[in-house]
């Protein structure tokens, strides 16, 4: 065993570890504490992605040593890789975009408590991804929702606490129906480890014994994780919650969190029910409904709003349907497709988030429309960053946005039949919404006034463009993020490269 | 639609859905294995192994203890986790930072809270020390009997809220403060995920840890079992009591 | 497609390709020529506009995107372009920043971007049944893939190119050209009217000839409810023109009309209507910027937008007027001024297709239409320079040199190029040959 192996549960470990010791130290040293530490594990997890790509083998890491099927396990392999390293770089992104942010809504006092919640929030997106037992992605399940709450409630004003509070109850809805589907699988597998339970799946399906438990715990599941990963129509707790939370906490929220719900549900569907099995089910078909009406719910609802963050939030509902309708096509490429949607809509929506606070800064702090007039010019950074993010949402080839469509269309295509004809007329539709409303707020926060400012409300900008304060990190974190996007949209192929091959090894 | 007619056929529609739904794991239900028959999927060579191998391998009698401080170790390492985040959330809902007096929080706290009542004072006086002690046999037993660091704790913690409620806040700060709070669930955590990891890494790499499963039924034995019981007993109280005092008072006065 | 450039590689099949032949050289050539002589203009007109950096900025801009239009050698450079154009010039049309100016705008990005995503969808499907997607003669669809998928290809290839046909003006994507043209500038209008729509032109030839392939669509439903689509908007674009008095709205439905006979020629896929579609591209071009800039000029000086303001103005400014009629006299069709051998080739190609209906409806249709551009434009000459009597005269001057000549040079250019009209159609004879 070579020391790479050991990276995903030292990357888990040491970030509990970062969280646990953020209590006792002040918040200058929580900062520094946490930003370390999740740079070092996204080091780490580039390394180990670099191992696989060198030719490493998929391996799984026994939690002591009696492994499988009595003890705790992880898997890792190039996909996981990936994800962890998407996860870590962007979660660290988020935070340095959004720092100027953290000193104003949150109190001195309990900015560890932030931190503490930040990592472990990683912590768990990282146990989510490499684990190989159910009863673990159910614990880190249970992680992943508290801190997610947290984070949204750190900002504490009315907005986020009645916020926090739908998405608590709703997100624990969806941890329960889970935990119901993983009791019924133990009762009729008596395994807990996902690869032991493909097998006893295997056999049940062949016997045809006690086939309908077996049906409704995989339906429970595939519910129980839309609920947590904003599936339109269980998507009601996200515009409140991501538009009312501090700007990196709506970044970590629409970019990470929900992603990694999905991943852990393609993991049940791939390693748990099995690749020939769960075409067979209706979930897949109801998931690719819903998520095709999301697609378009989403960006209905994103055009009509005039606050900024509310946009971006039904904004994000339309993407994650793009990503469930790949799901539900039932293809590995239909997969695949999701996986470049979750890669590309994770940078470009937090880098979309950290830019709308840059531009609520240079505003006064008013998140209206109609305040946020000629924004992008006071924050050139922000307006970048927008265009940015704009062209990628539409399709651009360069962008990002372009290869995810690309792939949908082509997975649609291979399938065939209505669901064939109803995705593509979903991403029609949806490509033009998204088009519009991305443009219209382009086309607002460019307009300009060359002349002298004349009216009250020309002078107040005037007024804000003193009082903008944005630092170097904000800068930075800006610049990492278009580098980033424009990466992921240049070397596409690479990137659908790393994602088939870690499909052959997920199963 | 006015508001009242909404709320209306809000409530009925979840009537509805919700009898559907009990419906379905009502008939689910009928289709699962029956309970305790030899027969069923779930008894197969885990149980067993946990069984027969479990005393020896461990050195802990109790095959529960044995099987969520040792196989499963991770597991419960990621319980005492969410005890830990559940505890901070309550911390950033709850906890005021203002500058409140000192006095005047007291003086309100005795407002409400039984003062030096004879009874509570002179049962308690009894009872706690009882009540801690209790606590931590469970706890130093977990291995031996049923028991543990979960059960120990919650006992533990019941000792620190009667103590408070019998005899204030002043009293219960002398030793209970923020700062020995913070210190202790850090270093039992802390001592937690680095003593496990120390195992993960050995164990998965292959190498010999210290870990020594000693001999079945004596007290020091079980290898690292016991410690960690301690340390989950402390996570548990701690965060027990952190709640409760967050719900009362909005943050430890010291 | 000769002198290949490999900009950008991104998969084996999706390249950004730039190459030249002999069709996008016409058209390099149209535009650009077009855009200097309005540029010029434009130094003058400017002095009544504000933001000018602004202005020419993505003036500039949407030139050096049509251009790599021009120069695209695949499907997907070609969609890019597309796309990018059409954002840059966005900026042109709500210049003035008035809010009919920003609704127009917004107008105008949508049938845009819904027709682009369209296009889009194409190439999809394209890229799945293709062998390749760079542009060949005789299309890139391979027979054996496509076996069974007919009815899909089909209508893919009726979209895609219905879609690119919104930035043509093709009948029902047409609605924004009448929105967009009177509130932008005049020089935007000139090449909006003028330059933009060949673009849209452009990718339809590509996707007609060179990606789909004549032998797939010819004789198909596909064939002919293009033709029916364009003959209707021949046919209401001139009904449309003819009752308009917003004169940049009445040369904007003109637009319409006449962009339309192009269309009209290239889905007749024959070489004499494609002859005739790429004269007629390249005589509206030069006729419909110097309408526009006549009705610049006219705007500039005397701040009159309406036909019938402009009774005896003539008389105070001859030049303009006169070439407003020479102008019109190419655009209807009448020998020796450039139009009228367009519409020869077009009505003989359609003649000589031997489609059931259209073969005599479209001659008819053309026939009509002229008739009706007779209608509209003859009477803004005759009442400028002959008033009914007893009507008050309207006040004007003549304009300076630099908004002057280049309203000449169009002239002499209608007038040159319909007299010694063999050299252009030789060129365009051979780039019509390559595409089949």
């Amino acid at each position: 065993m070579n020391f790479v192996q050991n990276i995903p549960a030292l990357s888990i470990l040491l970030l509990m570890f970062c969280g646990i010791v953020c209590l006792v130290l002040p918040a200058r040293w929580a900062r520094h504490l946490a930003d370390c530490a999740i740079a070092l594990v996204c080091a780490a997890s580039v390394v180990l992605w670099v191992a696989f790509l060198r030719g490493q083998e998929v391996f799984t890491y026994s939690m002591g040593e009696i492994g499988a099927p009595f003890g705790n396990e992880l898997r890792a392999g190039m996909l996981e890789a990936a994800a962890a390293t998407l996860f870590s770089a962007v979660t660290l992104l988020s935070i340095l975009g959004g720092r100027a942010h953290l000193r104003a809504d949150i109190g001195k006092k309990k900015v560890n408590l932030y931190y503490i919640s930040v990592l472990f929030l990683l912590c768990s997106m990282l146990a989510l991804v490499y684990t190989n037992d159910l009863f673990t992605a159910y614990v880190f399940v249970e992680i992943n929702t508290i801190t997610a709450c947290g984070i949204v409630m750190s900002k504490e004003d009315g907005y986020t606490l009645a916020a926090s509070m739908r998405y608590f109850i709703m997100s624990l809805i969806g941890s329960g129906l889970f935990l119901i589907a993983v009791s019924i699988l133990y009762a009729l597998t008596g395994h807990l480890l996902m690869s032991n339970i493909q097998e006893e799946v295997a056999a049940l399906y062949a016997s045809g014994q006690y086939r309908a438990p077996l049906q409704v715990s995989i339906a429970l599941m595939g519910v129980g994780l839309s609920l947590k990963s904003a599936l339109w129509p269980f998507s009601s707790w996200l515009p409140d919650a991501h538009s009312s939370a501090s700007a990196s906490s709506s970044a970590m929220l629409s970019g990470l969190v929900l992603k990694s719900f999905i991943f852990l549900l393609v993991k049940v569907f791939y390693r748990v029910v099995g690749v020939t099995i769960i075409p067979t089910h209706a979930i897949l078909d109801l998931l690719l409904v819903f998520g095709i009406l999301g697609m378009i719910m989403g960006s209905v609802n994103a055009l009509f709003e005039r606050d900024i963050k509310r946009m971006l939030a039904y904004s994000s509902i339309g993407q994650i349907g793009y990503i469930f309708c790949g799901i539900g096509l039932g293809t590995i490429a239909g997969v695949a497709a999701a996986m470049v949607q979750i890669a590309v809509h994770a940078c470009t929506k937090a880098m979309l988030f950290c830019a709308a606070g840059g531009l609520m800064d240079a505003s006064g702090g008013s998140k209206k429309f109609k305040d946020l007039e000629g924004a992008g010019r006071r924050d050139t950074y922000a307006g970048v960053a927008f265009i940015v993010g704009t062209l990628s949402m539409i399709g651009i080839p360069f962008f990002g946005g372009f290869i995810t469509k690309l792939s949908l269309v082509t997975a649609a295509v291979e399938v065939g039949g209505w669901r064939n004809t109803l995705s593509i007329l979903a991403i029609i539709v949806s490509t033009i919404l998204t088009a519009i409303y991305y443009i219209n707020v382009l086309a607002i926060i460019f307009r300009g006034a060359e002349t002298g400012p004349t009216t009250a409300r020309e002078k107040l900008r005037e007024q804000w463009k003193k009082q903008m304060r944005l630092d170097t990190e904000y800068e930075l974190a800006i610049v990492l993020f278009i580098l980033l996007n424009l990466a992921i949209g240049l070397q596409s192929d690479r990137l659908m490269d790393v994602i088939r091959t870690g499909l052959a090894m997920f199963g | 639609m006015n508001k009242e007619k909404r709320d209306r056929i809000y409530a009925i529609l979840c009537t509805i859905l919700t009898i559907v739904f009990i419906g379905i794991m009502l008939f689910m239900a009928t289709g699962l294995p029956h309970l305790g028959l030899a027969t069923n999927p779930d008894i197969n060579e885990v149980p067993e192994f946990y069984v027969e191998e479990g005393p020896e391998e461990t050195g802990a009698l109790n095959a529960v203890t044995a099987m969520i401080l040792h196989y499963r170790a991770f597991d419960t390492l990621g319980e005492s986790c969410v005890l830990f985040v559940a505890a901070i959330s309550v911390f950033i809902l709850l906890r005021i930072d203002g500058e409140a007096s000192n006095e005047t929080v007291v003086a309100i706290d005795r407002r409400y809270e039984p003062v030096n009542d004879p009874i509570l004072s002179k049962t308690f006086l009894i009872l706690v020390p009882a009540v801690f002690m209790f606590g931590i046999y469970i706890t130093m037993n977990g291995h031996l009997s049923p028991g543990g660091g979960f059960s120990g704790g919650a006992i533990l913690a019941a000792g620190f809220l009667l103590y408070l409620n019998a005899y204030g806040l002043e009293n219960t700060e002398r030793f209970l403060t923020s700062k020995l709070y913070r210190r202790v669930t850090a270093l039992a955590l802390c001592f937690y995920a680095a003593a496990k990891g120390y195992t993960f890494y050995m164990g998965a790499n292959g190498l010999e840890s210290f870990e020594s499963a000693g001999i079945p039924g004596r007290i020091l034995s079980a290898g690292l079992i016991l410690p960690l019981n301690i340390c989950v007993a402390i996570v548990v109280s701690m965060t027990i009591y952190s709640m409760y005092i967050m719900i009362r008072k909005g943050g430890f006065n010291k | 497609m000769t002198n290949v450039y490999t900009l950008l590689k991104i998969t084996d099949k999706l390249t950004l390709q730039f190459g030249s032949d002999p069709t996008g050289r016409f058209f390099l050539c149209l535009v650009t020529i077009m855009w200097i002589l309005v540029g010029i203009y434009a130094q003058k007109y400017k002095e009544h506009q504000k933001h000018n950096a602004r202005f020419f900025t993505f003036y500039i801009l949407t030139w050096v995107m049509l251009a790599s239009l021009t120069m695209a050698a695949n499907y997907l450079t070609m969609y890019l372009c597309f796309e990018f154009m059409t954002l840059l010039s966005m900026p042109l049309v709500l210049h003035n920043g008035t809010p009919e100016s920003i609704a127009a705008a917004k107008k105008y990005l949508f049938y845009s971007i819904f027709g682009a995503t369209l296009g889009l969808m194409g190439m999809f499907f394209v890229n799945t049944y293709g062998t390749t997607l760079a542009f060949t003669a005789g299309g890139v669809l391979d027979p054996a893939k496509i076996a069974g998928h007919e009815t899909l290809i089909l209508w893919v290839a009726f979209l895609s190119i219905a879609g690119f046909g919104a930035k043509a003006g093709l009948f029902p994507l047409h609605a924004w050209l009448p929105t967009a043209h009177p509130v932008a500038p005049a020089p935007a209008s000139a090449v909006l009217s003028g330059c933009i729509t060949k673009a849209g032109v452009l990718c339809i030839i590509r996707l007609v000839y060179q990606i789909y392939g004549v032998q797939l669509l010819r004789g198909t439903w596909v064939q002919m409810a293009l033709i029916i689509l364009a003959l209707i908007t021949v046919f209401m674009g001139s009904m449309m023109a003819f009752g308009e008095d917003l004169m940049k709205k009445r040369f904007a439905f003109s637009t319409v009309s006449q962009v339309s006979y192009v269309l009209l020629g290239v889905f007749t896929m024959n070489e004499t209507a494609l002859l005739g579609a790429l004269l007629h591209a390249a005589y509206h071009s030069i006729i419909k910027d110097g309408l526009f800039l006549c009705a610049g000029t006219i705007i500039f000086w005397t701040h009159k937008e309406h036909v019938s303001e402009m009774k005896g103005l003539g008389r105070k400014m001859p030049v303009t007027f006169g070439s407003l009629a020479i102008f019109s006299l190419g655009l209807v069709g009448i020998p020796p001024f450039a139009g009228f051998l367009s519409k020869w080739y077009l009505a003989s190609g359609s003649l000589s297709e031997g489609l059931p209906v259209l073969s005599w409806l479209a001659p008819a249709i053309l026939l009509l239409s002229a008739l009706l551009t007779a209608g509209y434009l003859f009477p803004i000459c005759i009442h400028g320079f002959f008033p009914a009597e007893g009507e008050p005269e309207a006040e004007g001057k003549e304009g300076s040199a630099l908004m002057l000549v280049p309203i000449l040079i169009l002239a002499a250019a209608t007038v040159l190029i319909g007299i010694f009209a063999s050299p252009l159609k030789d060129a365009l004879q051979a780039a019509a040959a390559t595409m089949f």
